[in-house]
């Protein structure tokens, strides 16, 4: 099958979106799909082969915190040409309400699209204004999948529409370390903090409140933080009590924070909101750490009933130190949350995850074979589609002119192969696909004015 | 009684502006609902069909389950008639179809069990029939609310009165009996 994935965050910067979709298009690679992912990214980045760069994004203030962000007239016919040249069976969009890449290819397509609705924190009020300008891309989603139920929540009041809750996969097996550096919890116990530290949502301030009380009674503890964010400023604000116990590590490799997880005593998500998954707990829970986290419902939803993890209410620091105390001064405990955890995780593995978004990409699309020879009356179409292309494509979409003639051709091969009786909805498609290959200006057009 | 406006040119002239305010307002209103309209019928279209591809899938999977992973002969006779009913029906939505539709989940429900001696080529044959009767129940799932989409925006009066939504016929839900496998 031909999958198109659109990411509408940059690629620039690590975020849980990002993340998602780099994994979902390797899985599908791994199972032999067609995949080609458009997203955000500057012209030095680098980029795995199947990510197509729609251009550098722009950091915009949206939804609690700096996303960045891609518009505009040029990036809008980026993103009619990437979808012009791939010719996916389904196109699969993330956050589609985002003012960014995903709305544009909402806007253009005219494949069956799958979306995936991420966040738990759209703010209703600024969805509404937009609800007019939005509704009809949104009519055009065939099938909606929803992260968490929080994410669920969320789109079903400002968007409207049931949906799938499909949680967010992570490679499990990778968060396994390897046997070389089996896990010791020896030596003083460590608790451990990952995550932006410098965005208060991400909850540090709530755990640098529990310590003072965690050290009172576990002296030798030693909080280490790792993740991107200004140090000094946040190191300057520790009080003298405290200071001598916190280490900051700053951006890690994967590999490191395998290996800081799986020597946790205590993996502490204090987050205070804006969470929709709690990916991170997965990889914590994966690698083996006693999870503590705060009651977010995305949080719960990870941890589950099932005592994979510790929940202590939000923003609560004594609850949390208690919850900490609790953790580090009982080894069976620990020992217990781990595999508990270890087990939890499993569900959320992309084996499991990704079958289940195949089956969503399966069910609405509408199957084409490619084994019958092209038709006469579809070329004449082509050709101006072959044409047409290498002045459509603009630099920055990795699609050399000369290969764009040849894949026009192919997909024509593909649609004059249909089965019969999809045929009936294919002549209109061509027809609108020969026009819009005429150029920028039809484009434009058919934007303002709808089709 | 008067009402101390003195009708000049001026006064006129905004009462006219705001006329055509209103007009056009109401023009882009209807050209707006009529585009998606036509867009939610073209989802209608695309989901119908999706489902249809999928039915067809899994008829196909049954009847390869039938004659292939050596179920015992009844099961098999009735799976493989239950398929061969739907395959005879596809291509309409007509009540003779559901109802064979209804049949075959039925039979697949019934017959579910599978022998255990199986080799690892049945194992997976029998892993893709279930594969497509999760996405049957997927796609009738997305098709049933585009159609209560598009049905909602047909239902609004003005809609009803301009006949914005054309020609195009009312979409209808598809039911049938989809219950096999339940969820994992």
């Amino acid at each position: 099958m031909r999958i198109g994935i659109v990411c509408p965050y940059s690629f620039d910067v690590p975020g849980g979106v990002q993340l998602h979709v780099r994994d979902l298009a390797e899985h599908l690679l791994r199972r032999g799909h067609v995949v080609s992912v458009l997203a955000p990214a500057d012209e030095d980045t680098e980029l795995p082969e199947y990510v197509v760069s729609a251009g550098r994004a722009v950091p915009v203030r949206f939804n609690g915190s700096v996303a960045r962000l891609s518009f505009g007239p040029i990036v809008a016919n980026r993103v009619e040409a990437w979808l012009e040249d791939w010719d996916f069976d389904v196109l699969h969009l993330h956050e589609p309400a985002a003012p960014s890449l995903s709305l544009l290819a909402l806007w253009a397509a005219d494949v069956p699209v799958v979306a995936t609705f991420h966040s738990s924190q759209a703010r209703v009020g600024t969805l509404r204004a937009a609800q007019p300008l939005l509704q009809p891309g949104l009519d055009k989603i065939s099938a909606r999948i929803a992260v968490s139920d929080a994410a669920h929540r969320t789109m079903a009041s400002g968007v409207g529409g049931t949906t799938l809750v499909i949680p967010n996969g992570v490679y499990v097996d990778r968060f396994c370390p390897g046997d070389e550096d089996v896990p010791d919890r020896e030596g003083p116990p460590r608790i451990v903090f990952l995550g932006r530290f410098d965005e208060p949502r991400k909850g540090l301030p709530v755990l640098l409140a529990a310590l003072p009380l965690v050290l009172a009674q576990v002296p030798d503890a030693e909080l280490l933080v790792a993740g991107p964010g200004d140090i000094e400023e946040v190191r300057g604000a520790l009080s003298e009590q405290v200071a001598g116990s916190v280490r900051f590590l700053g951006m890690i490799s994967e590999d490191d924070k395998v290996a800081l997880l799986a020597r946790a005593n205590a993996y502490v998500a204090p987050n205070t909101g804006g969470e929709s998954f709690g990916i991170i707990l997965v990889e914590a829970m994966s690698a083996g750490a006693p999870v503590v986290a705060s009651a977010l419902d995305a949080f719960v939803a990870v941890v589950g009933d099932s005592g994979a993890g510790v929940v202590f209410p939000v923003g609560d620091h004594r609850a949390l130190a208690g919850a900490i105390v609790r953790v580090l001064e009982d080894p069976t405990e620990q020992a217990r949350l781990s595999a508990a955890g270890r087990e939890r995780a499993r569900l959320f593995d992309w084996s499991r995850v990704g079958a289940r978004i195949e089956a969503v990409y399966d069910s609405v699309a509408v199957e084409r074979a490619a084994d019958r020879p092209l038709g006469g009356t579809l070329r004449p179409a082509g050709q101006e589609a072959g044409a047409g292309s290498p002045v459509a494509a603009p630099p920055g979409t990795d699609a050399p002119p000369a290969r764009a003639g040849g894949r026009a051709r192919r997909i024509l091969a593909d649609r004059a192969g249909a089965r019969g009786r999809s045929r009936a909805t294919l002549p209109a498609a061509a027809a609108v696909r020969a026009s819009s290959a005429s150029g920028a200006l039809g484009r434009t057009v058919r934007r303002w004015f709808g089709r | 009684m008067s009402t101390g406006v003195d009708w000049g040119p001026q006064e006129i002239a905004i009462i006219g502006a705001a006329v055509l305010a209103v007009l056009l307002a109401l023009g882009w209103y209807l050209s707006y609902t009529a585009v998606r309209l036509d867009r939610l019928h073209h989802r209608v279209m695309g989901t119908a069909a999706a489902l249809d591809a999928q039915l067809v899938r899994r008829a196909e999977a049954a009847l390869e389950v039938a004659y292939i992973a050596g179920i015992d002969p009844a099961s098999a006779t009735l799976m493989a008639a239950s398929a061969g009913q739907v395959l005879d029906q596809a291509e309409t939505w007509s009540q003779e179809r559901l109802d064979a539709e209804s049949q075959l989940t039925g039979v697949l429900r019934a017959t579910e069990a599978p022998d255990n001696a199986a080799g690892a080529e049945v194992v997976e044959l029998l892993e893709r029939l279930r594969g497509t009767g999760e996405r049957v129940q997927l796609a009738r799932r997305f098709h049933n609310e585009a159609v209560r989409e598009t049905r909602d925006v047909r239902g609004q009066r003005l809609v009803r009165f301009l006949h914005l939504a054309g020609s195009a016929k009312v979409p209808l839900p598809i039911t049938f009996d989809d219950d096999w496998p339940s969820a994992r």
